[in-house]
Protein backbone atom coordinates (compact mmCIF):
# COMPACT_ATOMS: atom_id res chain seq x y z
CA UNK A 1 0.00 0.00 0.00
CA UNK A 2 2.91 2.25 0.73
CA UNK A 3 4.26 1.63 -2.70
CA UNK A 4 0.90 2.39 -4.24
CA UNK A 5 0.64 5.64 -2.34
CA UNK A 6 4.09 6.47 -3.45
CA UNK A 7 3.32 6.10 -7.15
CA UNK A 8 0.05 7.98 -6.83
CA UNK A 9 1.72 11.00 -5.35
CA UNK A 10 2.97 13.63 -7.74
CA UNK A 11 6.63 13.93 -6.84
CA UNK A 12 8.39 17.20 -7.06
CA UNK A 13 11.72 16.28 -8.53
CA UNK A 14 13.38 19.69 -8.32
CA UNK A 15 12.56 23.38 -8.21
CA UNK A 16 13.24 26.13 -10.66
CA UNK A 17 13.97 29.54 -9.19
CA UNK A 18 13.03 32.23 -11.66
CA UNK A 19 11.89 35.86 -11.18
CA UNK A 20 11.93 35.23 -7.47
CA UNK A 21 9.42 32.42 -7.86
CA UNK A 22 9.92 28.90 -6.71
CA UNK A 23 8.47 26.66 -9.40
CA UNK A 24 8.29 23.00 -8.49
CA UNK A 25 8.91 20.58 -11.34
CA UNK A 26 7.10 17.32 -10.79
CA UNK A 27 7.64 14.00 -12.50
CA UNK A 28 4.57 14.53 -14.70
CA UNK A 29 6.15 17.71 -16.09
CA UNK A 30 9.38 15.89 -16.78
CA UNK A 31 7.53 13.07 -18.53
CA UNK A 32 5.71 15.72 -20.57
CA UNK A 33 9.05 17.15 -21.61
CA UNK A 34 10.22 13.69 -22.61
CA UNK A 35 7.03 13.13 -24.63
CA UNK A 36 7.32 16.55 -26.27
CA UNK A 37 10.92 15.97 -27.25
CA UNK A 38 10.01 12.53 -28.56
CA UNK A 39 7.10 13.91 -30.62
CA UNK A 40 9.21 16.72 -32.05
CA UNK A 41 11.97 14.33 -33.05
CA UNK A 42 9.35 11.95 -34.45
CA UNK A 43 7.73 14.74 -36.49
CA UNK A 44 11.11 15.95 -37.67
CA UNK A 45 12.19 12.48 -38.77
CA UNK A 46 9.01 11.54 -40.65
CA UNK A 47 8.76 14.85 -42.53
CA UNK A 48 12.37 15.06 -43.64
CA UNK A 49 12.74 15.67 -47.39
CA UNK A 50 9.19 15.22 -48.56
CA UNK A 51 8.92 13.86 -52.07
CA UNK A 52 6.12 14.05 -54.61
CA UNK A 53 6.02 10.27 -54.75
CA UNK A 54 5.89 9.27 -51.09
CA UNK A 55 7.94 6.41 -49.80
CA UNK A 56 8.64 4.81 -46.45
CA UNK A 57 8.18 7.12 -43.50
CA UNK A 58 6.61 9.80 -45.63
CA UNK A 59 3.69 7.44 -46.27
CA UNK A 60 3.26 7.17 -42.54
CA UNK A 61 3.38 10.95 -42.08
CA UNK A 62 0.79 11.44 -44.82
CA UNK A 63 -1.53 8.76 -43.49
CA UNK A 64 -1.26 10.18 -39.97
CA UNK A 65 -1.89 13.81 -40.98
CA UNK A 66 -4.62 12.81 -43.41
CA UNK A 67 -6.34 10.73 -40.74
CA UNK A 68 -6.31 13.61 -38.27
CA UNK A 69 -7.37 16.13 -40.94
CA UNK A 70 -10.26 13.93 -42.05
CA UNK A 71 -11.31 13.29 -38.48
CA UNK A 72 -11.41 17.02 -37.71
CA UNK A 73 -13.02 17.76 -41.09
CA UNK A 74 -15.80 15.26 -40.36
CA UNK A 75 -16.48 16.78 -36.96
CA UNK A 76 -15.90 20.50 -37.48
CA UNK A 77 -16.42 20.89 -41.21
CA UNK A 78 -15.67 24.19 -42.87
CA UNK A 79 -13.22 25.62 -40.31
CA UNK A 80 -11.19 22.42 -39.86
CA UNK A 81 -7.99 24.13 -40.99
CA UNK A 82 -7.82 26.29 -37.87
CA UNK A 83 -8.19 23.41 -35.45
CA UNK A 84 -6.61 20.33 -37.02
CA UNK A 85 -3.04 21.16 -35.91
CA UNK A 86 -3.99 21.83 -32.29
CA UNK A 87 -6.32 18.86 -31.91
CA UNK A 88 -3.84 16.67 -33.78
CA UNK A 89 -1.07 17.71 -31.44
CA UNK A 90 -3.27 17.02 -28.41
CA UNK A 91 -4.21 13.66 -29.90
CA UNK A 92 -0.63 12.57 -30.51
CA UNK A 93 0.43 13.90 -27.12
CA UNK A 94 -2.37 12.08 -25.33
CA UNK A 95 -1.73 8.81 -27.13
CA UNK A 96 1.91 8.81 -26.13
CA UNK A 97 1.15 10.16 -22.64
CA UNK A 98 -1.54 7.58 -21.88
CA UNK A 99 0.41 4.55 -23.03
CA UNK A 100 3.80 5.65 -21.72
CA UNK A 101 3.50 3.40 -18.66
CA UNK A 102 4.43 0.46 -20.88
CA UNK A 103 7.92 1.98 -20.75
CA UNK A 104 7.94 1.93 -16.96
CA UNK A 105 10.43 -0.93 -17.05
CA UNK A 106 13.08 1.59 -18.06
CA UNK A 107 14.98 2.15 -14.81
CA UNK A 108 15.00 5.61 -13.30
CA UNK A 109 16.26 7.27 -10.13
CA UNK A 110 17.41 4.87 -7.42
CA UNK A 111 17.04 1.83 -9.63
CA UNK A 112 19.39 3.47 -12.08
CA UNK A 113 21.84 4.05 -9.23
CA UNK A 114 21.60 0.41 -8.22
CA UNK A 115 22.22 -0.75 -11.77
CA UNK A 116 24.89 1.69 -12.85
CA UNK A 117 26.46 2.51 -9.50
CA UNK A 118 26.89 6.09 -10.63
CA UNK A 119 26.75 8.54 -7.74
CA UNK A 120 24.99 11.03 -9.96
CA UNK A 121 21.75 9.07 -9.63
CA UNK A 122 22.07 8.33 -5.92
CA UNK A 123 20.07 11.24 -4.59
CA UNK A 124 17.44 11.30 -7.25
CA UNK A 125 14.00 11.35 -5.75
CA UNK A 126 11.48 8.67 -6.51
CA UNK A 127 10.86 9.08 -10.21
CA UNK A 128 9.21 6.70 -12.63
CA UNK A 129 7.94 6.97 -16.17
CA UNK A 130 4.22 7.25 -15.52
CA UNK A 131 1.43 8.76 -17.60
CA UNK A 132 1.37 12.53 -16.96
CA UNK A 133 -2.38 12.35 -17.53
CA UNK A 134 -2.80 10.62 -14.19
CA UNK A 135 -1.89 14.00 -12.72
CA UNK A 136 -5.04 16.09 -12.30
CA UNK A 137 -3.07 19.24 -13.04
CA UNK A 138 -2.25 18.06 -16.54
CA UNK A 139 -5.77 16.95 -17.47
CA UNK A 140 -7.33 20.04 -15.86
CA UNK A 141 -5.01 22.25 -17.90
CA UNK A 142 -5.94 20.42 -21.07
CA UNK A 143 -9.64 20.63 -20.28
CA UNK A 144 -9.28 24.33 -19.56
CA UNK A 145 -7.42 24.86 -22.82
CA UNK A 146 -10.18 23.12 -24.75
CA UNK A 147 -12.88 25.21 -23.08
CA UNK A 148 -10.92 28.41 -23.74
CA UNK A 149 -10.42 27.32 -27.33
CA UNK A 150 -14.17 26.71 -27.68
CA UNK A 151 -14.91 30.13 -26.21
CA UNK A 152 -12.24 31.85 -28.31
CA UNK A 153 -13.20 30.22 -31.58
CA UNK A 154 -16.87 30.94 -30.94
CA UNK A 155 -16.07 34.63 -30.51
CA UNK A 156 -13.65 34.65 -33.42
CA UNK A 157 -15.93 32.98 -35.97
CA UNK A 158 -19.26 34.43 -34.83
CA UNK A 159 -18.00 37.66 -33.16
CA UNK A 160 -19.06 38.74 -29.68
CA UNK A 161 -22.71 39.33 -30.57
CA UNK A 162 -23.03 36.02 -32.31
CA UNK A 163 -21.55 34.33 -29.29
CA UNK A 164 -23.92 36.13 -26.91
CA UNK A 165 -26.82 35.29 -29.16
CA UNK A 166 -25.67 31.66 -29.15
CA UNK A 167 -25.88 31.65 -25.34
CA UNK A 168 -29.59 32.45 -25.56
CA UNK A 169 -30.35 29.44 -27.71
CA UNK A 170 -32.78 27.74 -27.93
CA UNK A 171 -34.48 30.20 -25.54
CA UNK A 172 -33.27 32.89 -23.09
CA UNK A 173 -34.17 30.62 -20.20
CA UNK A 174 -31.20 28.49 -21.19
CA UNK A 175 -28.63 31.27 -20.62
CA UNK A 176 -27.51 30.12 -17.14
CA UNK A 177 -27.33 26.51 -18.31
CA UNK A 178 -25.33 27.42 -21.37
CA UNK A 179 -22.87 29.34 -19.21
CA UNK A 180 -22.78 26.44 -16.81
CA UNK A 181 -22.02 24.21 -19.79
CA UNK A 182 -18.53 25.69 -20.05
CA UNK A 183 -17.84 24.60 -16.49
CA UNK A 184 -19.31 21.14 -16.89
CA UNK A 185 -17.42 20.57 -20.11
CA UNK A 186 -14.21 21.54 -18.39
CA UNK A 187 -14.93 19.20 -15.52
CA UNK A 188 -16.12 16.29 -17.64
CA UNK A 189 -13.19 16.52 -20.06
CA UNK A 190 -10.51 16.72 -17.41
CA UNK A 191 -12.02 14.32 -14.90
CA UNK A 192 -12.87 11.68 -17.48
CA UNK A 193 -9.32 11.58 -18.74
CA UNK A 194 -7.83 11.81 -15.26
CA UNK A 195 -10.12 9.17 -13.81
CA UNK A 196 -9.67 6.68 -16.61
CA UNK A 197 -5.91 6.88 -16.74
CA UNK A 198 -5.53 6.93 -12.98
CA UNK A 199 -7.88 3.96 -12.57
CA UNK A 200 -6.10 1.98 -15.26
CA UNK A 201 -2.80 2.87 -13.65
CA UNK A 202 -3.94 1.78 -10.17
CA UNK A 203 -5.41 -1.45 -11.54
CA UNK A 204 -2.17 -2.22 -13.32
CA UNK A 205 -0.11 -1.43 -10.20
CA UNK A 206 -2.32 -3.79 -8.16
CA UNK A 207 -1.98 -6.49 -10.78
CA UNK A 208 1.79 -6.06 -10.86
CA UNK A 209 1.75 -6.48 -7.09
CA UNK A 210 -0.46 -9.56 -7.11
CA UNK A 211 0.65 -11.58 -10.11
CA UNK A 212 4.07 -11.10 -11.43
CA UNK A 213 4.82 -12.92 -14.69
CA UNK A 214 3.04 -13.08 -18.07
CA UNK A 215 -0.54 -12.19 -17.02
CA UNK A 216 0.11 -8.47 -16.48
CA UNK A 217 1.41 -8.25 -20.03
CA UNK A 218 -1.98 -9.20 -21.46
CA UNK A 219 -3.89 -7.00 -19.04
CA UNK A 220 -1.49 -4.20 -19.83
CA UNK A 221 -2.57 -4.44 -23.47
CA UNK A 222 -6.06 -3.48 -22.39
CA UNK A 223 -5.47 -1.06 -19.53
CA UNK A 224 -2.41 0.71 -20.89
CA UNK A 225 -2.74 0.52 -24.67
CA UNK A 226 -6.42 0.19 -25.50
CA UNK A 227 -7.76 2.36 -22.71
CA UNK A 228 -5.06 4.97 -23.24
CA UNK A 229 -5.66 5.30 -26.98
CA UNK A 230 -9.43 5.24 -26.45
CA UNK A 231 -9.25 8.05 -23.90
CA UNK A 232 -7.04 10.11 -26.20
CA UNK A 233 -9.54 9.61 -29.00
CA UNK A 234 -12.50 10.50 -26.77
CA UNK A 235 -10.83 13.65 -25.49
CA UNK A 236 -10.06 14.90 -29.00
CA UNK A 237 -13.45 13.81 -30.31
CA UNK A 238 -15.36 15.65 -27.59
CA UNK A 239 -13.15 18.72 -28.00
CA UNK A 240 -13.88 18.79 -31.74
CA UNK A 241 -17.61 18.32 -31.10
CA UNK A 242 -17.63 21.27 -28.70
CA UNK A 243 -15.69 23.39 -31.19
CA UNK A 244 -18.02 22.40 -34.02
CA UNK A 245 -20.97 23.45 -31.90
CA UNK A 246 -19.28 26.75 -31.14
CA UNK A 247 -18.31 27.75 -34.68
CA UNK A 248 -21.23 26.45 -36.72
CA UNK B 1 -4.50 14.33 -5.46
CA UNK B 2 -6.82 17.31 -5.50
CA UNK B 3 -4.79 19.12 -2.86
CA UNK B 4 -1.96 18.99 -5.34
CA UNK B 5 -3.73 21.39 -7.76
CA UNK B 6 -1.08 23.91 -8.44
CA UNK B 7 -1.12 27.13 -10.47
CA UNK B 8 2.53 26.77 -11.47
CA UNK B 9 1.88 23.31 -12.81
CA UNK B 10 -1.04 24.67 -14.82
CA UNK B 11 1.24 27.25 -16.37
CA UNK B 12 4.00 24.73 -17.02
CA UNK B 13 1.63 22.26 -18.66
CA UNK B 14 -0.07 24.95 -20.75
CA UNK B 15 3.26 26.40 -21.84
CA UNK B 16 4.58 22.97 -22.67
CA UNK B 17 1.49 22.10 -24.72
CA UNK B 18 1.46 25.45 -26.54
CA UNK B 19 5.12 25.18 -27.47
CA UNK B 20 4.55 21.60 -28.57
CA UNK B 21 1.55 22.79 -30.60
CA UNK B 22 3.48 25.50 -32.42
CA UNK B 23 6.38 23.22 -33.20
CA UNK B 24 4.15 20.33 -34.32
CA UNK B 25 2.06 22.68 -36.43
CA UNK B 26 5.07 23.98 -38.29
CA UNK B 27 6.93 20.73 -38.46
CA UNK B 28 4.19 18.20 -39.12
CA UNK B 29 0.59 19.30 -39.63
CA UNK B 30 0.83 22.45 -41.70
CA UNK B 31 3.81 21.18 -43.60
CA UNK B 32 2.37 17.80 -44.58
CA UNK B 33 -1.11 19.24 -45.24
CA UNK B 34 0.28 21.98 -47.47
CA UNK B 35 2.51 19.51 -49.22
CA UNK B 36 -0.36 17.10 -49.91
CA UNK B 37 -2.63 19.91 -51.05
CA UNK B 38 0.00 21.25 -53.43
CA UNK B 39 0.45 17.79 -54.81
CA UNK B 40 -3.30 17.31 -55.21
CA UNK B 41 -3.52 20.64 -57.01
CA UNK B 42 -0.62 19.89 -59.31
CA UNK B 43 -2.06 16.48 -60.17
CA UNK B 44 -5.46 18.06 -60.82
CA UNK B 45 -3.82 20.69 -62.98
CA UNK B 46 -1.88 18.19 -65.03
CA UNK B 47 -4.97 16.03 -65.51
CA UNK B 48 -6.92 19.11 -66.56
CA UNK B 49 -4.27 20.19 -69.01
CA UNK B 50 -4.01 16.65 -70.39
CA UNK B 51 -7.79 16.67 -70.80
CA UNK B 52 -7.59 20.03 -72.56
CA UNK B 53 -4.78 18.87 -74.82
CA UNK B 54 -6.74 15.77 -75.70
CA UNK B 55 -9.80 17.80 -76.60
CA UNK B 56 -7.65 20.12 -78.65
CA UNK B 57 -6.00 17.21 -80.43
CA UNK B 58 -9.39 15.68 -81.19
CA UNK B 59 -10.61 18.97 -82.55
CA UNK B 60 -7.53 19.29 -84.72
CA UNK B 61 -7.87 15.73 -85.89
CA UNK B 62 -11.46 16.45 -86.86
CA UNK B 63 -10.33 19.56 -88.71
CA UNK B 64 -7.59 17.72 -90.55
CA UNK B 65 -9.93 14.90 -91.48
CA UNK B 66 -12.38 17.43 -92.83
CA UNK B 67 -9.63 19.08 -94.78
CA UNK B 68 -8.44 15.75 -96.08
CA UNK B 69 -11.96 14.86 -97.14
CA UNK B 70 -12.39 18.19 -98.89
CA UNK B 71 -9.07 17.74 -100.62
CA UNK B 72 -10.01 14.27 -101.74
CA UNK B 73 -13.34 15.51 -103.04
CA UNK B 74 -11.58 18.32 -104.82
CA UNK B 75 -9.12 15.90 -106.38
CA UNK B 76 -11.95 13.62 -107.48
CA UNK B 77 -13.76 16.55 -109.01
CA UNK B 78 -10.69 17.69 -110.87
CA UNK B 79 -9.96 14.18 -112.05
CA UNK B 80 -13.53 13.71 -113.23
CA UNK B 81 -13.46 17.01 -114.99
CA UNK B 82 -10.21 16.15 -116.67
CA UNK B 83 -11.51 12.76 -117.64
CA UNK B 84 -14.67 14.29 -119.04
CA UNK B 85 -12.74 16.85 -120.97
CA UNK B 86 -10.43 14.15 -122.31
CA UNK B 87 -13.35 12.04 -123.37
CA UNK B 88 -14.96 14.96 -125.08
CA UNK B 89 -11.71 15.83 -126.81
CA UNK B 90 -11.28 12.24 -127.84
CA UNK B 91 -14.80 12.04 -129.16
CA UNK B 92 -14.46 15.24 -131.08
CA UNK B 93 -11.09 14.18 -132.50
CA UNK B 94 -12.43 10.79 -133.51
CA UNK B 95 -15.52 12.40 -134.98
CA UNK B 96 -13.41 14.89 -136.89
CA UNK B 97 -11.19 12.09 -138.14
CA UNK B 98 -14.18 10.06 -139.21
CA UNK B 99 -15.62 13.04 -141.02
CA UNK B 100 -12.30 13.70 -142.68
CA UNK B 101 -12.02 10.07 -143.68
CA UNK B 102 -15.52 10.08 -145.09
CA UNK B 103 -14.80 13.22 -146.99
CA UNK B 104 -11.57 11.79 -148.34
CA UNK B 105 -13.35 8.58 -149.23
CA UNK B 106 -16.15 10.44 -150.91
CA UNK B 107 -13.82 12.59 -152.88
CA UNK B 108 -11.80 9.53 -153.80
CA UNK B 109 -14.94 7.77 -154.88
CA UNK B 110 -15.95 10.77 -156.91
CA UNK B 111 -12.54 10.90 -158.48
CA UNK B 112 -12.75 7.24 -159.33
CA UNK B 113 -16.21 7.77 -160.76
CA UNK B 114 -15.00 10.61 -162.80
CA UNK B 115 -11.95 8.68 -164.04
CA UNK B 116 -14.17 5.78 -164.88
CA UNK B 117 -16.59 7.95 -166.78
CA UNK B 118 -13.66 9.51 -168.55
CA UNK B 119 -12.21 6.18 -169.33
CA UNK B 120 -15.56 4.85 -170.44
CA UNK B 121 -15.97 7.80 -172.69
CA UNK B 122 -12.50 7.29 -174.17
CA UNK B 123 -13.05 3.58 -174.58
CA UNK B 124 -16.38 4.26 -176.14
CA UNK B 125 -14.71 6.59 -178.60
CA UNK B 126 -12.00 4.11 -179.38
CA UNK B 127 -14.48 1.24 -179.66
CA UNK B 128 -16.57 3.33 -182.02
CA UNK B 129 -13.47 4.11 -184.08
CA UNK B 130 -12.48 0.49 -184.05
CA UNK B 131 -15.95 -0.61 -185.00
CA UNK B 132 -16.06 1.88 -187.76
CA UNK B 133 -12.71 0.82 -189.01
CA UNK B 134 -13.68 -2.79 -188.76
CA UNK B 135 -17.01 -2.19 -190.45
CA UNK B 136 -15.50 -0.10 -193.19
CA UNK B 137 -12.99 -2.83 -193.69
CA UNK B 138 -15.83 -5.33 -193.88
CA UNK B 139 -18.06 -3.49 -196.19
CA UNK B 140 -15.18 -1.82 -197.97
CA UNK B 141 -17.11 1.22 -198.00
CA UNK B 142 -16.28 4.52 -196.49
CA UNK B 143 -18.36 4.78 -193.44
CA UNK B 144 -16.44 7.64 -192.09
CA UNK B 145 -19.20 10.01 -192.47
CA UNK B 146 -20.98 11.94 -189.77
CA UNK B 147 -24.26 10.08 -190.11
CA UNK B 148 -22.63 6.69 -189.95
CA UNK B 149 -20.71 7.58 -186.87
CA UNK B 150 -23.89 8.73 -185.10
CA UNK B 151 -25.48 5.46 -186.03
CA UNK B 152 -22.65 3.43 -184.52
CA UNK B 153 -22.66 5.50 -181.37
CA UNK B 154 -26.34 4.85 -180.95
CA UNK B 155 -25.75 1.22 -181.35
CA UNK B 156 -22.99 1.11 -178.77
CA UNK B 157 -25.11 3.01 -176.32
CA UNK B 158 -27.84 0.47 -176.71
CA UNK B 159 -25.40 -2.37 -176.25
CA UNK B 160 -23.87 -0.63 -173.21
CA UNK B 161 -27.24 -0.08 -171.71
CA UNK B 162 -28.17 -3.71 -172.11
Amino acid sequence: MDKLNNVLKANDIFNIHIFGLNIPISDSIIVMWIISVFLIIFAFVITRNLKTIPEGKQNFAEVLVEFINNFIKDNIGHHWRSFAPYLGTIFLFLIVANIISIFSIIPTGEELYKITGLEFFEHWPEFAIQPPTKDINVTATMGLMTVLLVLGSSIRFKNVFGWLKGLAKPSPIMIPFNILDYGTRFLSLSLRLFGNILAAFIVMELIYGLISPVVPAFLSLYFDLFDGILQAYIFVFLSSVYIAEAVE
Amino acid sequence: MFESLNAFKFLMVALNLLILYFIMKRLLFKRVTDFMENRTNSIKESIDSAERNKAQALEMKQKYEDQLRTARDEADKILNEARGRGNREYDSIVAAAKQEAERVLASAREEIERERAQMLKEIKGQVAGLALAAASKVIEANMNTESNRALVDKFIDEVGAA
